[in-house]
């Protein structure tokens, strides 16, 4: 009867579709019917294949919001312990340093060069103990984690 | 592996494999590998039954059996066999751990029953299990290389909440769940030619297609397309054969033992020269 016209983006299901209906190019209206029949199925099977998707996606999006929801959990969990933490040695640090400070106080009195040397020592390492621990809380600051 | 040292010969060049379902693929390989040592290359497939998952044929001659095993050696040296093997199906999903399984059945994912995971992402297509779970393959991470292999569910059961995988997995792998991409899915038939074809230098005469169940089953109306890729890519001098399977048997790149790969389109290539 009537040949086609193809338009120039068909799509490649489109071509195969009119191949497998119409292989010679001419449309009857009994081949018509298996062209219908073609396409239809196509639509039924692309809104299975959507709903499919669909069901994937959503489920997946909830694994995943649920992974992220206990993931924040976890970090929340971690800063307090950081910011807690931190605190408790900058206490602890700051007794030890009054504490050495004292110490080299009495130690400059004393004839005994040994007991120089060791708070002299003590006073090296309390500092670079504070300059460690000072850094550690600017850096949770700058990450707005702890925030004192 | 008593079939391997029967092949082996000097002048052995290839080995094609044909194994119905029932035979452990990977146990299958590993025998035949430690014979073989990536000396040869051995490719084939696991025969298919549509999607039926009932009874797959396969036969020599006469003998046409459900549970068979054929190996076919080519000998002579101016025989040239090249392989390719690709997927085309994109990762999605949380990644996930493989935290109880034996061999290739797996019962739990990061502490879970792996059958209410698979049933709940089917939704009313889980009544078509095992069929249905073709459409949802795992991905298997090697975590070092980023690199995964493919490993499709071969059956399910209900009385322990398992799956039986296509091949094996261990405790701790990384898995993730899989889906179709039309697109790739068919222009990977095309890669995996382009693959076996460019090693051959000339156009190869014949050329043996395995191509997965799983990717007639999503293609669909579109099943033609990944042939026609496949036939662009080797050129109308190729005499083209092949079936569809449900595991597929080739080399990797980089790696010249036998490998089981899932849901690809495996194409072995041959030439005399």
């Amino acid at each position: 009867m009537d040949g086609y016209l193809l338009p120039d983006n068909a799509h490649r299901l489109t071509r195969r579709q009119l191949k497998k209906a119409f292989p010679d190019g001419i449309c009857t209206k009994y081949q018509l019917n298996d062209f219908i029949e073609l396409v239809n199925n196509s639509y039924h099977y692309f809104d299975e294949e959507r709903h499919l998707n669909q069901r994937a996606e959503s489920i997946s999006s909830r694994e995943l919001e649920d992974i992220n929801s206990e993931l924040f959990q976890k970090n929340e969990f971690l800063d307090s312990f950081n910011h807690g933490l931190a605190h408790d040695i900058k206490n602890h640090s700051s007794n030890l340093e009054g504490l050495v400070q004292m110490l080299k106080k009495y130690s400059d009195k004393s004839e005994d060069k040994k007991i120089k040397t060791i708070a002299h020592k003590l006073g090296i390492s309390i500092n670079q103990m504070n300059s460690i621990l000072n850094g550690f809380i600017y850096l949770s600051k700058a990450e707005g984690r702890v925030d004192k | 592996m008593q079939i391997a040292k029967d092949l082996d010969r000097i002048d052995l060049a290839h080995v094609m494999l044909f194994s119905t379902t029932g035979i452990n693929a990977g146990q299958l390989l590993n025998g035949i590998n430690e014979v073989i040592k990536g000396r040869i290359p051995v490719a084939g497939g696991i025969a298919g039954d549509d999607t039926r998952f009932e009874k797959t044929l396969v036969g020599l001659n006469d003998s046409i059996q459900s549970d068979q095993l054929v190996a076919i050696g080519f000998y002579g040296e101016s025989l040239n066999v090249a392989h390719g093997s690709r997927g085309g199906w994109d990762t999605f999903g949380p990644e996930r751990k493989a935290t109880k399984c034996d061999g290739n059945i797996l019962y739990e994912i990061d502490g879970k029953p792996v059958l209410d995971l698979y049933k709940n992402y089917l939704g009313e297509k889980a009544n078509n299990l095992p069929a249905s779970a073709l459409h949802f393959p795992f991905a298997i991470i090697d975590k070092q290389t980023g690199e995964h292999v493919v490993r499709g569910v071969q059956n399910i059961n209900e009385k322990d909440n398992s799956l039986i995988l296509f091949g094996d997995v261990f405790e701790g792998d990384t898995m993730q769940l899989m889906r179709a991409n039309f697109d790739r899915i068919i222009t990977a038939a095309g890669e995996s030619a382009k693959e076996a074809f460019r090693p051959n230098k000339s156009e190869p005469e014949l050329a043996i297609l395995v191509s997965c169940v799983a990717r007639r089953l999503v293609l669909d109306q579109l099943t033609e397309e990944e042939l026609d890729e496949a036939k662009n890519a080797l050129g109308d001098k190729t005499a083209i054969c092949g079936f569809y399977s449900y595991s597929e048997l080739s080399p990797i790149v980089g790696d010249d033992a036998c490998h089981v790969h899932n849901q690809t389109m495996t194409i072995t290539t041959m030439v005399e020269v």
